[in-house]
């Protein structure tokens, strides 16, 4: 139970991560990482929304009907995200001010409706919070990741202390929105060579399901693993992998 | 709609979970709040510590009148009766961009301190940055009498622009009337020139060949210092002077007019004055791009003629009198009008009947 629970936290980190391999959340991804602070406060805050929404619509998961089910997440997870907000204002003003718009923006974060979506409220409250732990990990370490190349190599300063050589010779284009499409590009290049490595790039648990190119994929990118079992009782209007690929044939 | 569980259940849950999520921001809001309304506080008082050190502020500032100058930004009343500070932001400098002031006033109107915390401006001297000494001018200096402190020719512009600005705060708070303030009263009057009659016609003659007389149009605008007539009925020329009532912005020019309404030459013997041209390297001229945007546009289209980037009042005060005598020479024949009138109605008319018939013949298809 503890090693699943362990391999939960861990597939947020890299085998799922929801900016490189699930391609979730690119706006504030984007926006704020141009600087590792921004960054830094932008990771913690989703984290914490993530990890507090998925245990709570977790718990909630057998109360909440069907019909009303996503006003239900979207008013859990707008209450968390006011809470951070009030306490960053509060206690961090100068990353309250840096956040800008985007930290009342993580409302409408894919990731945390996603994972909401397709993992809390199907499984139990500590399974969701280590869910959320790691996909908000894992959403820190890209952001992090980004930051870094776009503040070091483009702004030449490290969490805004200036870097000898790369602060006179550095890449202005980096901390803009171009250069940050082009570091993201790059990013999940990188990423998909090591997942090819690991043996395919997406797995078929969750690929079609939280996949957003899962309409136009011939799914001949997916790995032979076999699939989780989905409780047939949920969204029982909406076809499984299986049924779909069998309509296809 | 039957009323049952599978009805009510949905409703309920979702209510009940609005009403735990707003029980809970508010509790974390009850304990926030006075911690970022300290903050806000302390910022408020420490920007505006550098005008009145000793103040006490509320985090929010005051609520503005209906009306209010768009000069003033924000107006904070000091919490013990010690007077006010008004943050301000004037765009009437030379370049047209933002100058940005903060200006302490006690309770009786008199200035604590002022100081230029912004000037965009192209042309800024030291003591004209932000933070410089200009503002050392007016401590001590009382509300009314900001109007008759002398400005340096080289920052004319600059200067009256805050003085201007302090002006709008002052009449703002009860410290002037508004009748005083000479930031609102800089109006567009008539200027003065020198030309005569027979200057203003040899003018006219270069820009368009003719003879001229003297013609007498009533309810012209007093910028309009005289209409000339061509006497073979090719247009007119139009003289045209003007003052800034506090700011002496000039100008002093001959337009001629075809018989269409249409401008057909455009010459300025006065543009802008009082500015030191050594300060300024390139005395801006009355720009050529501007005249030769004026020429062959009529009434209507002075409304679309790009203001001089460096002379905006200046450009707006020449052309504002200009187009009222053209509308005066040129009206628009009331025949137009309602031709243009009946014509309008007709088209919308026929419009409305063949999208009625296209509707009817649908319905009678789907019959």
């Amino acid at each position: 139970m503890k090693n699943k629970r362990f391999s939960i936290f861990l597939r947020g980190l890299i085998a799922e991560n929801p900016v490189l391999v699930l391609v979730l959340g690119t706006c504030p991804t984007l926006a704020q990482t141009s600087s590792l602070t921004a960054a830094l406060g932008m990771g913690i805050a989703a984290t914490i929304v993530l990890v507090c929404s998925n245990a709570v619509i977790s718990a909630l998961r057998n109360i909440i009907p069907d019909t009303v089910r996503i006003p239900c997440y979207i008013v859990v997870i707008a209450g968390f995200v006011t809470v951070v907000q009030l306490m960053m204002q509060a206690f961090l003003p100068p990353i309250y001010e840096m956040m800008g718009v985007y930290l009342a923006l993580i409302v409408v974060n894919c990731i945390i409706l996603g994972r909401a979506e397709m993992f809390a409220r199907k499984n139990g409250v500590i399974d969701s919070t280590m869910d959320g732990l790691g996909m908000g990990c894992g959403f820190l370490i890209a952001l992090l990741a980004m930051a870094f190349i776009r503040e070091v190599f483009g702004a030449g300063t490290f969490f805004g202390m200036p870097i000898p050589l790369l602060s006179e010779y550095n890449i202005p284009i980096l901390t803009m929105a171009p250069g940050g499409f082009l570091v993201f590009g790059i990013l999940i290049a990188i990423m998909n060579k090591i997942m090819a490595k690991q043996g395919g790039v997406k797995r078929k648990s969750f690929s079609c399901e939280g996949c957003p190119s899962a309409s136009i994929c011939d799914k001949t990118a997916c790995s032979d693993i076999e699939e989780v079992q989905v409780d047939p009782t949920i969204n029982s209007s909406e076809k499984t992998v299986n049924e779909e690929a069998q309509d296809g044939n | 709609m039957k009323i049952d569980k599978k009805n009510i259940m949905p409703v309920a849950v979702l209510g009940s979970i609005c009403i735990v999520v707003a029980f809970l921001m508010g509790l974390v809001n009850m304990i926030t709040s006075p911690i970022i309304r300290e903050a806000d506080e302390k910022a408020v008082k420490e920007s505006l510590s550098i005008v009145m050190p000793n103040g006490e502020f509320n985090a929010r500032a005051d609520e503005l009148k209906d009306g209010a100058p768009k000069t003033i930004n924000a107006i904070y009343t000091d919490k013990n009766g010690l007077g006010y500070v008004a943050v301000l932001t004037t765009t009437k400098g030379y370049t047209g961009k933002a100058i940005g002031i903060t200006v302490a006033f006690d309770k009786d109107g008199k200035i604590i301190k002022a100081v230029v915390t912004k000037n965009e401006e192209s042309i800024v001297p030291a003591e004209l940055k932000a933070g410089g000494t200009y503002g050392d001018k007016y401590i001590g200096v009382n509300a009314k009498d900001v109007a008759s402190l002398v400005t340096g020719a080289t920052v004319k512009f600059t200067e009256s622009a805050i003085k201007g600005a302090i002006n709008d705060a002052s009449a703002y708070l009860g410290f002037i009337a508004a009748s005083d303030n000479t930031n609102t009263n800089d109006s567009n009057v008539k200027g003065n020139s020198a030309l005569t009659d027979s200057d203003v016609i040899a003018i006219a003659g270069e820009l368009m060949p003719g003879s001229y007389e003297k013609h007498t149009v009533d309810g012209m605008p007093e910028q309009v210092l005289g209409v000339y007539r061509e006497t073979t009925g090719k247009g007119y020329a139009v003289h045209i002077a003007t003052r800034t009532q506090y700011r002496d912005l000039e100008t002093d020019g001959v337009v001629t007019v075809n018989a269409f309404g249409e401008i057909t030459g455009v010459k300025m013997v006065e543009w802008i004055v009082g500015y030191d041209s050594t300060l300024l390297p390139s005395a801006p001229e009355c720009d050529e791009a501007f005249l030769n945007s004026i020429k062959g546009k009529n009434s209507a289209g002075l409304k679309r003629v790009d203001l001089v980037t460096h002379a905006t009042n200046t450009s707006n005060n020449f052309i504002n009198p200009l187009k009222e005598a053209m509308d005066i020479l040129y009206p628009v024949p009331i025949y137009t009008v309602a031709t243009c009138s009946v014509i309008a109605a007709f088209m919308l008319f026929a419009v409305s009947y063949l999208i009625y018939i296209k509707v009817k013949g649908g319905k009678k298809n789907e019959e």
